[in-house]
């Protein structure tokens, strides 16, 4: 029942981010998606990379 | 989207079949697992993620499977060195190093226009024209500085010095030196010849005719018949002179008006007739400054300039031919120095022919099309080429479609297939580019939404 409950939790999530909207979970928090650019890393070595750009999930717990 | 607890509820059960209760119960124990957390915990949930307490707050990392899932369009791409660093300073990049050696020696190797330098290394072609006239000056200047009718202006011009000079010898002209040199018409030896023959016979028959008698008075009428003859001479001189001017005139009127163009004839050399080696040369030089005449003609009237006029071009009299004769015949120098023909054309005329070809070589040398660029078509690239991705896409033929858009706007498109978690993608990229710093820099010309949501992948080859 557990396991149920969570694939269920990730396909709502996922559905959502998909289509660009935020989901908001009572009691838990809220999911976003957030994009990050292109953008050049520099190592403590010297060598500078191209860090390609990504999606990421954000989460924020809900304040109790 | 926000999701209350009833509906979440409802959803579940609608998925399960279960009590509502039963998952509720799930669900509060899950969430009191989540609050529950302390600092440095971590709660894992398959397929979801992991939720982290980090100094009292609590974060998702979210499962590879999820993040690959919300990361569709970018997924598969790899960081790209753009600068290598000291061994073991790039330790999470991984496969990315390999790779950008080769990137950098492409990046090294790939001049965005590898002819540029030789568009503007110009064959010096003034200089071989330099010479050709260098070539003309000599052979005026070995030629006989005799002038002849139809003789060219360069080496009239070549000739000036000498001709001056000549002149100058010839200042202090008798009228039996002028004969030598002016025997040219039959008109002129009669008259001369009837004008020198009662001069001769006036002059010695006063000293013929005196008696012997008286040695004193013989001497007187001798030095009067003398001054005499000398002031009859000078006078039938004077006159002849006259004619002769006057002849000379015609005779220079005719050759323009036939010819079109000023000619100098030089009515004291009329006569001189030239060394065939000497008509050799002057044909050649007279046939190269026609042929670079010509090839400047060709090369104005191809650039559609008209810059330099084309009466420049054939030949005309120079006026530095002029001085020649002022200094030998004072008369004829009203008459041409009427003459229209300006004096700096000639010497204008060898810097002005070596600009068009200059000018004509430039634009022939300009590749059609650069190796790189955002518009235009694909180009075959020596190496590795970047794109900039607008479009993610599972469907092939949606991303044909986008594509096909792309390109009537004259953008390069390419379309490339990606395989990311067995899961296939199309991606439309737009561009070529020798490294990753110029398709970024291109992609800020992009509109929106482009311009804010792209990113630079290595184009197949």
């Amino acid at each position: 029942m557990r396991e149920l409950l969570i694939l269920k939790l990730t396909d709502i999530i996922r559905e959502g981010l998909t289509n660009d909207e935020q989901v908001t979970i009572e009691g838990l928090g809220t999911f976003s998606k957030t994009h990050i650019a292109a953008a050049e890393k520099a190592y403590p070595g010297g060598k500078v990379v191209m860090m390609p750009p990504r999606d990421v999930i954000e989460f924020k717990q809900n304040e109790a | 989207m926000k999701i209350s607890t009833e509906q979440f509820m409802k959803l579940i059960s609608e998925m399960t079949e279960a009590k509502p209760e039963m998952v509720l119960e799930q669900w509060e124990t899950l969430l009191q697992q989540v609050r529950d957390l302390k600092p440095g915990e971590t709660l894992e949930l398959e397929q979801l993620g992991t939720f982290i307490n980090e100094d009292g707050e609590i974060n998702f990392t979210p499962s590879d499977k999820l993040a690959d899932e919300i990361n569709y369009e970018y997924s598969g791409q790899q960081p790209i060195v753009l600068e290598e660093g000291e061994e073991g300073s790039s330790a999470p990049i991984g496969k990315a190093g390999a790779e950008d050696d080769e990137f950098k020696k492409d990046e090294d190797a790939q001049p965005l226009f590898p002819d540029v330098d030789k568009v503007s290394e110009k064959p010096d072609d003034a200089d071989d024209e330099d010479d050709i006239f260098g070539l003309n000056q000599e052979i005026a200047e070995e030629a006989d500085p005799t002038p002849e009718v139809g003789e060219t202006p360069s080496e009239r011009v070549n000739e000036d010095e000498d001709s001056i000079t000549d002149d100058k010898k010839r200042e202090p002209v008798t009228s039996d030196e002028d004969d030598k040199l002016e025997p040219d018409s039959s008109e002129e030896e009669e008259k001369l010849e009837t004008t020198e023959e009662p001069e001769s016979e006036e002059s010695i028959p006063p000293v013929e005719e005196t008696p012997l008698f008286d040695e004193q008075e013989l001497e007187q009428e001798a030095a009067l018949a003398a001054a005499a003859a000398e002031e009859e001479a000078r006078e039938k001189e004077a006159a002849r002179m006259a004619e002769e001017i006057e002849r000379e005139k015609e005779a220079k009127e005719a050759p323009r008006q036939v010819k079109g163009f000023n000619v100098w004839v030089a009515p004291h050399k009329r006569k001189s007739k030239p060394h065939p080696a000497q008509l050799v040369k002057l044909a050649v030089a007279l046939i190269a400054i026609i042929f670079i005449t010509v090839i400047a003609y060709v090369v104005i009237s191809n650039m559609d300039t008209t810059n330099e006029p084309l009466t420049q071009a054939p030949v005309e009299t120079p006026a530095e031919q002029e001085p020649p004769v002022v200094e030998e015949a004072e008369p004829i120098m009203p008459e041409e120095a009427l003459d229209p023909a300006p004096p700096d054309q000639l010497d204008e005329e060898p810097e002005v022919e070596p600009e068009p070809e200059e000018v004509a070589e430039t634009p022939a040398a300009e590749p059609a099309e650069p190796v790189y660029g955002l518009t235009g078509d694909l180009q075959p690239v020596p190496g590795r080429a970047f794109g900039i991705v607008v479009h993610s896409l599972s469907d092939r033929a949606v991303a044909e479609n986008e594509a096909e858009s792309l390109r009537e706007q004259g953008y390069r498109v390419t379309v490339q297939r990606s395989q990311q978690a067995g899961q296939e993608r199309w991606r439309v990229a737009i561009g070529q580019f020798p490294n990753i710093n110029a398709a970024t820099e291109a992609a800020q010309e992009l509109p929106e939404p482009y311009r804010s949501s792209f990113f630079v992948t290595q184009l197949a080859q």
